[in-house]
C-alpha cells in the first residue's frame, strides 16, 4: 500500500521547493474536480516504498478566514491524510509554528520540516533541534529546500513516523483521532481546565462524526462556526460549553483571542529556550534596508514606474524587436522558403504546398516569431514574482486601489496579467473576500497580456512604424485605465458590499535562483509549444481549409466566396461601426476567442501568401484608424477560451462568469468605438 | 504610556495590551500574532499615507491605518 502524506505551511515558506524537489521528475499534477482552489498531487519513491504527497495551499491558520484555509482544513479532517509534512520557515519561527500547532490538535502524525536553516545559521542564529522537538512532541527534520538538503532523512522520518502510526492504530485498537497522536501539551489554568471539561462533553459527538477531539475542543472555545455545524450539539451540550468559555473571558482577552493567545504564549516559551538569537528581534535585516528605498515614501512610486517602464522597453525595444525579426526571418524565409522549393521540387499538388507553406508555417509561425519578446516579459515578471517586490507593489498602491474598492493585493493578479490572464485568474485566490475575487477576476482581461503582443506588433509594423513605443504605451495604459474604470463602475453597481481588508505579509527579499527562473521559464516554453503545436496548429488549419474551400468542398478562387468569407461576411456588421468591417478581420476576431495569437495566425493566413510579408500586406486593407480600433477591440473583447476557462472554474458562478464575459464584450464595443471615431479625425 | 499602533512614529516599539473590535479581519490579525504581549515595532507608512509596516513576532506585516486603530500598545520610553 501506499501512504498519502499532505504538505501544509504558511504562504512563501518553501513549500513548492520542497514539494518540486520531493516529487522531482515524477511529479504529475492532477487537479480536483469540485473545489475552487487546486491541490496538487506528486508521488514519491523511497527505500521501496511509494508514497503520494498533496501540495495543499499555503496558509497562516485553520481558521476558516480565506478560501484556501478552508480547502486545507477540509481536505485534512475530510480525507484523513496518513501524515502531514508541516513546511516550518526557520527564519520566522514563531508565526509557522502557530500553524503547526494547530496541525498538531488534529490528531494526525506529523513531521516538521525546518526549512531555510541554511539561512538561520548565516544569520549567526543557533536553533536547538533536539530541545525544540520535544518540547514540541514533533520530530524535526532540517532541510533546505532549495538547495535539497536534508531531503532524503525527511522522506525516512516521515516513512518511519507513518508506519508508526500505522502500527500503533492496529496494535490497540483505538480510534485513531481521539487517541493516537496525543496533542502537545500547549494550555495552561483555566484554559487547560476548560478544555478538559468541554472534551468530556463533546467526546461522543467527536467520535460519530469521526473529528478530532482536541481539535474540536479548542474551535468551539473559538466560536468557530463550522465546528458547531459539524459537532451536532444538543442544546444541554451547547449551553454547557458557552458557560464554560464565558468563564474564559477576561478584561483583555476575550474569546476569539483565548486559544491563539496561550498558542502564542507556549510557543514563545518554547523558542526562549530552544533559540539562540544573536541579535534582537526588529533588527533591520538585509530586506529591511532594501525596502528604506524601495517601499520608501518619496522614492516609491517613481521607482516602480521605473521598473515598469524599463521592463516593457528591453520587452518591445531594441533588445526584443531584434530576437522577433531575426526568429521571424528563420521561420518565415528560410525555413518556409526551404519547406516551399523541397515541395514545388516533389511536385506536390498546390493544395498541399498551400496547406504547408501558407497554413501552417504562415499561420503558426506567424506567432511563434513573437515567442522570443513573449519570454522575456515573463522572465522580468518571474523575476518580480520570486523576488517578493509583487507585495511591495501591493503595498504601495493599497491607497490608491482602496478609493476604487479594492485592495492591494489585487494588485499582484493584475501585473501578473501582463503575462497570462490564467495564473493571474488563480493567484485572486490570496484575496479573502468574494466581492473582491470576483471583481479582480473581472479587470484581469483588460490588462494586456503577453498573446495580445503579437497583434500589436504585427498591425505596430505594418501601420505606426515611427511611434511604436507611443503605440505600445498607450495600448497598455487604456487597458489599464479600463480595468481601473471598471472597478469604480463595478463595485457601485452589481458588486457593491465592504472595504476590501488588507492584512499582508512583506516576505523578505530572495535572489531569484536560477533553479526556479528556469523552471518558469521552462514551463512558460513548454505551454507555448504545446499551445503552438495543437490550439494554434489546429486552428491554422482549419482556417487555411475553410478560406481554401466554399461549403460544398470546392476550391473558390475568391476566398471570400469561401466557408470562412461567408461566416466573415455575416458577422462583419457588427464590425463596420468599429473601422474594420471586411470579413477578414471579423473572423480574425472570432479566432482570438480561441487564442489571441490566431488573429495573427488568421491574418497571416488570409492575407499572405502572395510572397509579400503580412504587414505589406495589410498595410494596404486597412486605414491607420481602422489598425488601431483592431488593436484596441483585441486588447479589450472577451479573453482566450482558456483564460474564460479558468474564469469559469474560478468563479464557481455560471451566472458571474456570464455578467463578466457580457460585461467585456459591451465595454470592448463601446470603447472601441469612441476609440475609432476619435482616431479617424486625428489620423 | 498607551498608544494605538497607527499613532507610533518610526521605529518606536510597543507591546500590545488590547485589541478593539474591527469586523472579520480581527480573526486574521490574532492568527497573525498580534495578541496581547507581543511587541509590535513601527517601521514606515506607505507613499500614499496608508498603510502602514510594522514588524511583528520577528517579519514585517502591512495593515490599515483603520485596522491599527484598534490596536493599544504600551510604549516604555
Amino acid at each position: 500500500m501506499s501512504y498519502r502524506y499532505a504538505l501544509v505551511g504558511n504562504p512563501n515558506c518553501g513549500k513548492t521547493t520542497l514539494f518540486n524537489a520531493v516529487t522531482g521528475s515524477n511529479q504529475y499534477v492532477g487537479n480536483w474536480p469540485g473545489v475552487t482552489v487546486e491541490k496538487k498531487e506528486g508521488k514519491i519513491t523511497h527505500d521501496n516504498m511509494n508514497a503520494y504527497i498533496v501540495d495543499l495551499p499555503g496558509i497562516y491558520s485553520l481558521s476558516p478566514y480565506s478560501s484556501e484555509e478552508i480547502v486545507t482544513r477540509n481536505y485534512i479532517i475530510d480525507e484523513k491524510p496518513d501524515l502531514i509534512i508541516n513546511i516550518v520557515d526557520a527564519t520566522n519561527l514563531e508565526r509557522n509554528l502557530y500553524l503547526s500547532m494547530q496541525l498538531a490538535e488534529l490528531g494526525i502524525p506529523m513531521v516538521i520540516a525546518l526549512n531555510m536553516i541554511d539561512m538561520v545559521e548565516k544569520r549567526g542564529d543557533n536553533i536547538d533541534l533536539a530541545m525544540l522537538s520535544s518540547m514540541l512532541g514533533i520530530k524535526i527534520v532540517p532541510i533546505s529546500a532549495s538547495k535539497g538538503t536534508g531531503i532524503h532523512k525527511l522522506l525516512h522520518t516521515a516513512m518511519h513516523e507513518a508506519l508508526h502510526g500505522d502500527e500503533k492504530t492496529a496494535e490497540k485498537h483505538i480510534d485513531r483521532h481521539l487517541n493516537m497522536c496525543a496533542p502537545p501539551d500547549i494550555y495552561t489554568g483555566k484554559v487547560k481546565e476548560a478544555i478538559g471539561l468541554i472534551e468530556g462533553i463533546i467526546k461522543d459527538n467527536c467520535i460519530k462524526k469521526d473529528l478530532p477531539l482536541r481539535w474540536s475542543a479548542v474551535k468551539l472555545i473559538d466560536g468557530d462556526p463550522p465546528t458547531l455545524e459539524s459537532l451536532n450539539l444538543s442544546d444541554t451540550q451547547l449551553s454547557c460549553v458557552e458557560a464554560i468559555v464565558s468563564e474564559l473571558e477576561t478584561g483583555e482577552i476575550d474569546r476569539e483571542m483565548v486559544i491563539a493567545d496561550q498558542k502564542y504564549k507556549f510557543i514563545c516559551s518554547v523558542t526562549e529556550k530552544a533559540v539562540k538569537r544573536r541579535r534582537e528581534a526588529g533588527f533591520l535585516t538585509v530586506s529591511d534596508k532594501i525596502d528604506r528605498i524601495v517601499t520608501h515614501r518619496i522614492f516609491a512610486i517613481p521607482l516602480f514606474l521605473i521598473l515598469m517602464a524599463a521592463i516593457f522597453y528591453i520587452t518591445f525595444g531594441a533588445l526584443g524587436a531584434n530576437l522577433t525579426l531575426l526568429v521571424d526571418g528563420l521561420i518565415n524565409d528560410d525555413f518556409a522558403g526551404f519547406v516551399r522549393n523541397f515541395l514545388v521540387s516533389k511536385n506536390a499538388s498546390d493544395w498541399a504546398v498551400g496547406l504547408v507553406c501558407d497554413g501552417i508555417i504562415g499561420g503558426v509561425g506567424a506567432v511563434l516569431s513573437f515567442f522570443p519578446q513573449i519570454l522575456l516579459l515573463f522572465f522580468f515578471l518571474s523575476i518580480l514574482e520570486d523576488s517578493g517586490y509583487m507585495s511591495r507593489a501591493a503595498f504601495i498602491m493599497d491607497r490608491a486601489l482602496h478609493t476604487i474598492g479594492l485592495s492591494g493585493k489585487s494588485f499582484v493578479p493584475m501585473l501578473m496579467g501582463f503575462g497570462c490572464s490564467v495564473p493571474a485568474i488563480m493567484a485572486t485566490r490570496t484575496l479573502e473576500n468574494e466581492k473582491d475575487r470576483r471583481l479582480t477576476m473581472m479587470l484581469i482581461p483588460f490588462m494586456s497580456c503577453s498573446a495580445k503582443m503579437p497583434v500589436y506588433s504585427l498591425f505596430i509594423s505594418a501601420f505606426f512604424p515611427q511611434a511604436r513605443g507611443l503605440v505600445v504605451i498607450s495600448l497598455y495604459l487604456l487597458g489599464f485605465v479600463v480595468a481601473v474604470a471598471s472597478a469604480f463602475i463595478l463595485q457601485k453597481t452589481v458588486l457593491k458590499g465592504g472595504h476590501a481588508p488588507f492584512v499582508m505579509e512583506l516576505p523578505p527579499y530572495r535572489l531569484p535562483t536560477a533553479k526556479t527562473l528556469g523552471r518558469h521559464l521552462y514551463d512558460k516554453i513548454k505551454d507555448f509549444m504545446t499551445k503552438a503545436g495543437t490550439v494554434l496548429l489546429g486552428a491554422s488549419i482549419i482556417i487555411w481549409f475553410c478560406q481554401y474551400f466554399n461549403f460544398s468542398l470546392q476550391h473558390v478562387e475568391n476566398s471570400s466566396e469561401s466557408i470562412l468569407g461567408v461566416i466573415g461576411t455575416f458577422i462583419a456588421p457588427v464590425f463596420k461601426p468599429l473601422g474594420f468591417g471586411d470579413w477578414k478581420s471579423s473572423v480574425a476576431m472570432l479566432t482570438g476567442l480561441v487564442a489571441r495569437e490566431s488573429i495573427v495566425t488568421t491574418m497571416g493566413i488570409l492575407h499572405g501568401g502572395e510572397g509579400e510579408t503580412i504587414s505589406a500586406a495589410i498595410a494596404s486593407v486597412y486605414s491607420p484608424a481602422a489598425a488601431y480600433s483592431i488593436m484596441v477591440f483585441a486588447l479589450l473583447f472577451i479573453p482566450c477560451s482558456a483564460a474564460v476557462t479558468t474564469l469559469r472554474k474560478e468563479m464557481n458562478s455560471r451566472k458571474w462568469t456570464l455578467i463578466a464575459l457580457g460585461y467585456q464584450a459591451l465595454i470592448a464595443w463601446i470603447i472601441t468605438f469612441i476609440i475609432y471615431n476619435i482616431a479617424r479625425v486625428i489620423l | 504610556m498607551i498608544k494605538t499602533v497607527d499613532k507610533l512614529a518610526p521605529g518606536e516599539k510597543g507591546v500590545v495590551k488590547a485589541l478593539g473590535s474591527f469586523g472579520a479581519v480581527r480573526r486574521h490579525i490574532i492568527d497573525m500574532g498580534i495578541t496581547p504581549g507581543a511587541v509590535i515595532i513601527m517601521r514606515k507608512t506607505a507613499p500614499m499615507g496608508d498603510p502602514i509596516e510594522i514588524n511583528v513576532r520577528g517579519y514585517e506585516l502591512s495593515i490599515r491605518k483603520s485596522e491599527a486603530q484598534a490596536i493599544s500598545v504600551e510604549v516604555s520610553k
